[in-house]
């Protein structure tokens, strides 16, 4: 009998299962400040996060679309599909480097419509303090339009973000997207007009001077500007840019550089258009001789400013450059979102859009002058565009992928340098496959662009 | 007063016998045979005419006669006898040993109704390694093994059926005298130098880990039995899916201390060279390196670049001793080894230390106790290899290194820079440090308990506990020297990580034995626990003040990383064994399951099996055993620790943290993946046991496949997770072993083993997915195709050349087999077994990268149409040029022992020796292959998770460690 009750205690002792035991997440945090009860200290996490949104998207821009716009060259010998994919072969949408801040630019507008979504229930804010949030939040969504209708251009955008992830946005045309873009701005405006004196979270470094709600809306008005000088609406332009932060009162390099920046420090992010070596990007070959020359006969200061040649040649697939790329001075540079001098450039194509060449040449000579050194145009009679475009690319070179984005607006796209005669030039990006592969209908985007 | 008294009666009531132990067939003598009376501790060896003699009590009496390679026999000696003669049946597969089918009961391998590959002692150690996978390689039928590198160390996949699964754990659970070991692959954090994934400390997918059951030291190992999924299912539920190995570590017998002392002496070289291009004018190098090339090129200079970073020739050595014994209440075995191994490339080395100590103890005449403790030591450096994002990776580095140009270390100590590469191969050999240190403890304990016994009926139990805890520390330091250092700004880089894994195993087990005149039936109930858990904990360093070695010397913001995870699996067990008759067996099971890895902490999953085996004795003229099985199971692969959380992503900007949706949306409902599996085969003996040959096919259906698919970027996510694509896979495993000649002198003893799997996707709830980078080497998941499918860009002929993506072939072998052979003659033997690959493909980039830098060494090749072979290959896709067929051939082990004679061991005052063999053994000594650029076994994502997941992602090698071939002299002596 003893053996039975041994038996039996032991049996019910390993039969009864013990509670199902719960493991936390201690790894990452949990998603429920975004969900669930949000308070203060989320939103402005949150509003925070998109930020950090914007900062990682300078590489797709500055570095992928300053390849394809032939501001510099990525020559890394352990992947050279930074040349084959770029400049060589047809862009598919299943290529390596196709992304182009698409997959950014949507999360961007996720954790955006995920903020503005739950504000309303914020305990702890104030009306203001939402409007401050609501400003800020939908000028950055609206970037995010910008920055993939300038890339996608006609084969048009997906508009809107289901924070449940169940459905998908539909595709729009490249003017739907725009109008919605200048939407978003306008809306910001209106909240950023309510919003009181401070916003509740506090912007880093590269806001300074636009760091309140009033001042953030110069920014908001210069991002107008640059959207409606894209899409041709000269006049919107001209109007955006009296009320942005556009100044020629002082003619430094100072007041040339004022405007937002992208933040960057070690611990963080680093600013990974910086190469300081070189060991992978250079300036184009033709970049310092295609300058314009000062009256002493050396180079526009922009590009002396920007490049300079070393005995490091970098060589890949028939390309060499010794052109090191000194823009950024190290790898915690800022990268510009927007400043004055583009703004002043911005004008100048808006005054020329409107017929008024002579405004146009003033403020091309402003830049010209103050930023290159050299001497202002005189009675101008040539092709005004030419100069817009020469001193776009010089003045604003690997910032955003402007002289790609530039040439393309205009048309002149045959106009850049492709380095070797067998490379190619492409107008626009196709979508990434993953977007093609989810849908049923096929966006027109989802084909290859072989380019010129 | 009553102990002499007794030793007096006894040597009164004792008698002496005689006898010979032949071998049935031929009548042979057979020498070396453990000759034991039953009940009584010690063990006697017959002669080399097979003789023995020894004192037994009076009355009759039973010995019990042994001999590795032979069938155990029982002879009673009657009570009027004193000489006996003892044949005895050789069998290259013992029928008789026991196999694992329930936590707390075994069946012989006579009446086992599913497929288990057993691998002996014997076969563990015919050539020297630092890891068993490899001693198990081209050993067991359609268990594909694959070296993921050559660096000292291990590093091994292993593959049970092929792949059950996309994205989930694909590696087999590793059980250890019944307790689960870790096999985790833990990232050394070499990354931050090799910024392979990105700028992080670790990259478990890019570090090319060793996994850790490299720990184990194969001299401590009785057995090695592979489960597959249909008999492994009830067992191990929702963690067997990609089968099982059961480890059982060796443990003393009764009778006096019995030493073995195993010692060799080894070297290593190069195994495949890529050789170079060697430049023929200026213009070639021009052509090749650029204008630059004209102030290095030199026509007379020839460097050979892999006799300077693979060349060496190191001492290796390893030392084995254990000694065995005891008495009926106590047995124990003890041993303590150590294994020293440099590797080809200096400054690399694997060295571990070994120690084991496992007690039996009987406690009264019903209970059991087992005890097992070991204490293990691993130490490697495996040189900065694999691949890189910023040229540091030695491997790469030779592939953009001419000929002509001279990197050699200069006079004064200083290193020239590479002019085209970012970083001097030699210079990174000679001043990188990759160290790992392991400490693992690992302790079990096993009790096992009459609890009743009555007539028919026996009741028992059996309890298991035990731990696998093991400590490893990794301390990677890249000098500021270095030439790739300062490129990123900040010169010299230093990472250090500690990490810790527990594994904690409770099992509690009630068996029935019912056992009547025909029929046999045993029941079991019992319940496991099971907790894994683990711990990383990271620091980088960078820009490292006056080049300290310690990580906290970086003057800029170190990354830190703190990753840990826990899993607690709770399971219950129950089976029923029916065997009737000695011919009919009939297994009955099923375990329910629930972790805290599933979404559904509370829920139970149930995976039950079934199977039935007959065996029918001398059917036919030659046949001595048949033998039918059917066998079906189902398991689960369990989802990892972490993978149900949503999480939030806390970038940090300006010093303020931000959140974000993190990229990643985990399936809703995560719960493990299950497999359905049903296996059918036939055993046969023949030809008087000369040969014993199995034929298995088996099919396996696995559903709720957890797939990570990439949505609609436009929906703000990266990834999502989605439990529900299927796949079926079935296959044929064989293995025929025979002796095809056994005399007194000369024996010779063949094994083959063959395997193959099909795999295909049939439902996927996403559509088609790639997997892996696009443009490069990608699997695609796509229905109807193998989840192994490899898709890459392809060149199509010209005109036009336009570029597509294609599908470039399996990555998944079509077959693999192995085959050995052992000759003995007198006392000498003569081992070698040949394993086989057919088909596979693998990308070899350390291939792709001496032909983009045009330094392939047959790049000058002339076509018919008078182009250079290099041009053409360089100018098409890298992704089909280096995308090869793996098959490949290789003599895996080969080696020949002489057993010294007793006259030379008594020459050599070796009186006491019982046995004393040399042995002359080298490990992957040939190879056969086409594959250009290295190991075709080699797998750059052996060790990771998505986006490379390495069930589908295998065919990738990345500036692989160049694999070597390896020689040994081992002295075993026994006594």
């Amino acid at each position: 009998m003893r053996h039975h009750r041994f038996f039996a205690v032991g049996a019910l002792l390993s039969l009864c299962a013990c509670e199902a035991v719960t493991v936390p997440n201690f790894n990452a945090p949990g998603i429920e400040p975004l969900t669930t009860a949000p308070d203060a200290a989320s939103a402005n996490a949150a509003a925070v996060g998109l930020l950090q949104l914007l900062r990682g998207a300078t590489n797709e821009y500055a570095l992928r679309l300053g390849i394809l716009g032939r501001e510099v060259v990525q020559l890394t010998s352990n992947e050279t599909r930074n040349v084959t994919e770029m400049l060589e072969e047809p862009l598919s949408p299943n290529r390596i480097f196709i992304d182009f801040g698409w997959s950014s630019s949507y999360r961007r507008l996720l954790a955006g419509t995920i903020l503005l979504g739950f504000l309303d229930r914020v305990p702890d804010y104030t009306p203001q303090q939402r409007e401050a949030v609501r400003g800020f939040a939908k000028t950055l969504m609206a970037m995010a339009l910008i920055d993939q209708l300038r890339v996608r251009d006609t084969f048009g955008i997906v508009l809107d973000v289901d924070p449940t992830g169940q459905s998908l946005g539909e595709f729009v045309s490249r003017e739907e997207g725009y109008d919605r873009a200048r939407t978003l701005l306008d809306e910001g405006k209106t909240h950023l007009a309510a919003a009181g004196g401070a916003f509740p979270f506090s912007l880093h470094t590269g806001f300074t001077g636009f760091n309140t709600p009033q001042t953030f809306l110069l920014f908001n008005r210069a991002i107008v500007a640059r959207m409606e000088v894209y899409r041709g609406n000269w006049q919107s332009a001209l109007d955006a840019l009296n009320e942005s932060f556009l100044s020629t009162a002082a003619t430094t390099r100072t007041a040339l550089d004022a405007g937002v920046y992208n933040f960057f420090a070690a611990g963080e992010a680093l600013n990974g258009l910086f190469d300081g070596v070189p060991a992978a990007i250079v300036a184009v070959p033709t970049f310092l001789a295609d300058a314009e020359r000062r009256a002493d006969g050396s180079a526009d200061l922009r590009a002396s400013s920007k490049a300079q040649a070393t005995d490091v040649t970098l060589s890949l697939r028939g390309i060499s450059s010794n052109l090191k790329v000194t823009r950024y001075a190290n790898n915690t540079a800022p990268v510009p979102v927007i400043r004055n001098e583009e703004l002043i450039l911005l004008r100048a194509e808006a005054y020329l859009g409107l017929g008024d060449r002579a405004a146009a040449i003033q403020d091309l000579n402003f830049v010209r002058v103050n930023s290159g050194g050299l001497e202002p145009l005189p009675d101008y009679t040539g092709d005004l565009v030419t100069q817009i475009l020469y001193n776009r690319a010089y003045s604003l070179f690997y910032e955003y992928g402007h002289r790609w984005f530039d040439a393309r607006r205009y048309g002149r796209l045959a106009s850049l340098p492709k380095v070797l005669s067998t490379h190619r030039l492409f107008p626009l990006v196709p979508v990434p496959s993953a977007e093609c592969n989810a849908r049923g209908q096929q966006p027109r985007g989802c084909i290859q662009v072989d380019g010129i | 007063m009553a102990a002499p008294l007794a030793v007096a009666s006894a040597q009164l009531q004792e008698r002496h016998i005689t006898g010979q132990v032949v071998e049935a067939a031929s009548g042979a003598p057979v020498s070396e045979a453990a000759v034991q009376v039953r009940g009584r501790g010690f063990v006697i060896r017959t002669d080399s005419r097979g003789q023995f003699s020894l004192r037994v009590a009076m009355g009759a009496a039973v010995l019990v006669v042994r001999r590795p390679g032979f069938r155990e026999v029982e002879a009673t000696v009657p009570s009027d006898s004193v000489r006996i003669r003892i044949e005895i049946t050789p069998s290259v597969r013992n029928m008789d040993e026991v196999v694992v089918t329930g936590h707390a009961s075994g069946m012989t391998r006579r009446h086992l109704a599913s497929s288990v590959t057993t691998v002996g002692a014997d076969d563990l150690t015919r050539a020297s390694t630092v890891s068993i996978e490899h001693a198990l390689q081209g050993k067991a039928s359609g268990v594909q093994i694959s070296q993921r590198t050559g660096a000292p160390g291990g590093g091994n996949t292993v593959r049970i059926r092929g792949s059950s699964t996309i994205l989930g754990n694909s590696n087999p659970l590793y059980v250890v005298d019944g307790v689960i070991a870790s096999d985790a692959r833990v990232s050394n954090g070499q990354n931050i130098v090799s910024r392979a994934g990105g700028r992080a400390i670790a990259s478990v997918t890019q570090d090319s880990p060793v996994n850790r059951i490299a720990d184990l030291d194969p001299n401590e190992i009785e057995t090695i039995e592979i489960l597959r999924g249909s008999s492994a299912a009830a067992i191990y539920g929702s963690k067997a899916s990609n089968g099982v190995v059961l480890i059982t570590t060796r443990r003393g017998s009764a009778g006096a201390p019995r030493y073995t002392l195993s010692s060799g002496i080894g070297t290593s070289s190069l195994a495949y060279r890529n050789g170079q291009r060697r430049f023929r004018s200026l213009e070639d190098a021009i052509e090749a390196f650029g204008p630059t090339a004209a102030q290095y090129y030199d026509s007379t200079v020839f460097i050979d670049y892999e006799d300077l970073a693979y060349g060496e020739h190191p001492v290796n050595a390893d030392i084995a001793m254990n000694v065995s014994g005891g008495s009926d209440q106590t047995r124990y075995f003890l041993s303590a080894s150590g294994r020293k191994e440099r590797g080809i490339v200096r400054n690399t080395f694997a060295n571990k230390f070994a120690m084991r100590a496992n007690l039996d103890q009987r406690l009264g005449s019903r209970t059991e106790l087992q005890l097992n403790l070991a204490a293990l030591r691993t130490a490697n450096d495996r040189g900065l290899f694999g691949n890189d994002n910023n040229g540091s990776s030695v491997a790469y580095t030779l592939g953009w290194t001419p000929s002509f140009l001279d990197l050699r270390q200069r006079a004064d100590g200083t290193w020239p820079d590479h002019p085209w590469y970012p970083s001097n191969p030699l210079q990174t050999i000679d001043l990188v440090q990759v160290e790992e240190g392991v400490w693992r403890g690992m302790m079990s304990t096993r009790m096992s308990s009459q609890l009743l016994q009555t007539g028919a009926h026996e009741f028992r139990f059996v309890g298991l506990g035990g731990v696998d805890f093991s400590s490893t520390r990794d301390e990677i330091y890249s000098p500021p020297a270095l030439q790739y250092e300062p490129l990123d700004g900040m010169a010299g880089t230093a990472s250090t990580s500690e990490n810790r894994a527990f594994e904690g195993t409770l099992n509690l087990n009630f068996v029935h034995v019912w056992s009547g005149p025909a029929l046999t039936l045993t029941s079991q109930l019992g319940t496991q626990y099971e907790r894994s858990a683990g711990s990383e904990l990271r620091v980088s360093g960078e820009n490292l003040r006056g080049g300290l070695i310690a990580a906290g010397a970086g003057t800029v913001p170190p990354l830190v990383q703190d990753v840990r995870r826990l899993v607690h699996d709770f399971g219950t067990f129950a089976q029923m064994e029916v065997l009737w008759a000695d011919r009919v067996l009939v297994t009955a099971g099923v375990r329910a399951d629930r972790s805290s890895a599933n979404a559904e902490e509370a829920r139970f999953f149930y995976y039950p099996k079934a199977s039935a085996s007959y065996r029918v004795t001398g059917p036919l003229r030659g046949v001595n055993e048949l033998k039918l099985r059917l066998a079906y199971g189902e398991t689960g692969n369990r989802p990892g620790y972490g993978d149900k959380f949503t999480s939030l992503a806390a970038p940090v900007i300006g010093g303020a943290t931000g959140f974000l949706p993190a990229t990643f949306r985990p399936a809703s409902n995560l719960r493990p993946e299950r497999q359905q599996e049903i296996e059918t085969g036939v055993d046969a003996l023949l030809f008087s046991s000369r040969v014993v040959a199995d034929l298995t096919v088996f099919r396996r259906d696995i559903s709720n496949m957890l797939v990570n698919r990439t949505p609609a970027p436009s929906t703000g996510y990266a990834t999502e997770g989605v439990n529900g694509a299927d796949m079926r896979t079935w296959g044929v495993e064989t293995s025929i072993m025979t002796t095809p000649v056994l005399t007194e002198s000369v024996s010779w003893t063949s094994r083959l083993s063959f395997g193959l799997n099909r795999g295909k996707v049939t439902r996927l709830p996403v559509p088609s997915f790639d997997l892996g980078s696009p443009g490069g080497v990608q699997a695609r998941i796509e229905v109807g195709k193998p989840p192994t499918q490899i898709i890459g860009l392809d060149t199509l002929p010209e005109p036009g050349r336009k570029i597509i993506t294609a599908v470039l072939g399996d990555g998944n072998p079509r077959w693999t087999g192995g085959w050995s052979n052992e000759v003995r003659w007198r006392d000498l033997s003569l081992y070698a077994l040949i394993d086989h690959q057919e088909g596979g493909l693998l990308q070899s980039g350390t291939f792709g990268q001496y032909l983009a830098a045009r330094n392939w060494r047959d790049y000058d090749v002339a076509l018919d149409d008078g182009r250079k072979l290099g041009d053409v290959l360089a100018s098409a896709r890298v992704s089909r040029i280096a995308t090869q067929d793996a098959t490949y051939t290789k003599l895996r082990e080969l080696s020949v022992s002489y057993e010294l004679p007793r006259v030379l061991l008594t020459r050599l005052s070796l009186d006491r020796a019982q046995r004393a063999q040399v042995r002359l053994s080298g490990r992957n000594l040939i190879w056969w292959t086409k594959f250009r650029g290295g190991d075709p076994e080699a797998e750059n994502f052996g060790g990771g998770g998505p986006p490379a997941p390495p069930a589908v992602q295998r065919n990738r090698e990345l500036g692989a460690y160049p694999s070597s071939r390896s020689f040994w002299l081992t002295l075993v002596l026994d006594f």
